[in-house]
């Protein structure tokens, strides 16, 4: 078998980019629903570190290469990554459906007081 | 004997379409714009995340907008950096100036002042102009 291996690695890269710009489109419509009134500092600082990750990851081997330390070609385990990060912010699907959820809010309604439910 | 055909398949025409649009010249051609793209980038999304709540396709638009805006000031205000530092290449501080205009975004308005005693102070160190309290040299006799 004639194996290409500049066209599997210029596959993986397309393949990432994809994976990178799906990433990147959560992350901004995420961004949407946040504002600086009530939304938690660490998540705002948390969906920005993922963007610009994966800004970077994408479109690393093609306009970054002349950069020292970038350009490298992707392989199978940073697709394997970037699914990962892509399954993970896709699972919180329900959460961000109708907008900010409790857990980034920093100004959530405290919890319930304790009923006899709670400890019995 | 007959060249052979062009090869029309998917596979084909996509691996050359890449190898011209991300090729090594457009690299370097694109280089200095893509440190712009990726600090606006970041810088975008901030302010972004720091507005009200909006729809998501104004907040696409958003980003956009302001990468476009980045696009235009980056260099110029790159140029002012640069000499205010005494650096002679403008380009290591594009990345940082265009996160900054795209991380601020929204509320320049509220930096105009700043930014005007900042360019007047500028003015004023090129052209060589003594401060308004500064005493006339030699002294008053």
């Amino acid at each position: 078998m004639n194996w290409d291996w500049v066209e599997f690695r210029t596959w993986c890269a397309f393949v990432n980019l994809c994976l990178c710009c799906a990433i990147g489109v959560v992350c901004i419509c995420r961004a949407s629903a946040m504002s600086k009134d009530t939304t938690r500092k660490l998540t705002r600082g948390a969906y920005t570190l993922i963007f610009g990750a994966a800004t970077l990851s994408g479109w690393s081997p093609y306009f970054f290469r002349e950069w020292p330390g970038f350009g490298e070609w992707p392989g199978i385990a940073d697709i394997a990554m970037a699914t990962a990060v892509l399954v993970y912010m896709a699972s919180g699907t329900r959460a961000w459906k109708f907008g900010l959820p409790d857990f980034a809010r920093s100004n959530a309604a405290p919890l319930d007081p304790p009923n006899e439910r709670t400890f019995s | 004997m007959n060249p052979p055909p062009p090869q029309l398949e998917f596979v084909a025409v996509m691996t050359t379409l890449a190898s011209v649009l991300f090729g090594r010249e457009m690299a370097g051609i694109v280089g200095p714009y893509a440190a712009i793209i990726f600090g606006a980038a970041i810088g975008g999304f901030l302010s972004a995340s720091r507005r009200p709540q909006t729809t998501r396709t104004a907040t696409f638009a958003y980003v956009v907008l302001i990468v476009l805006v980045a696009l235009l000031f980056t260099a110029t205000a790159s140029q002012f950096v640069s000499s205010y530092f005494k650096f002679e290449d403008a380009r290591p501080f594009f990345g940082p100036v265009a996160f900054v205009i795209a991380w601020v975004g929204p509320d320049w308005p509220k930096a105009y002042p700043w930014a005007v005693s900042l360019v007047r102070a500028f003015i004023e160190r090129r052209i060589g102009a003594a401060p308004p309290n500064q005493p006339p040299p030699g002294g008053s006799a």
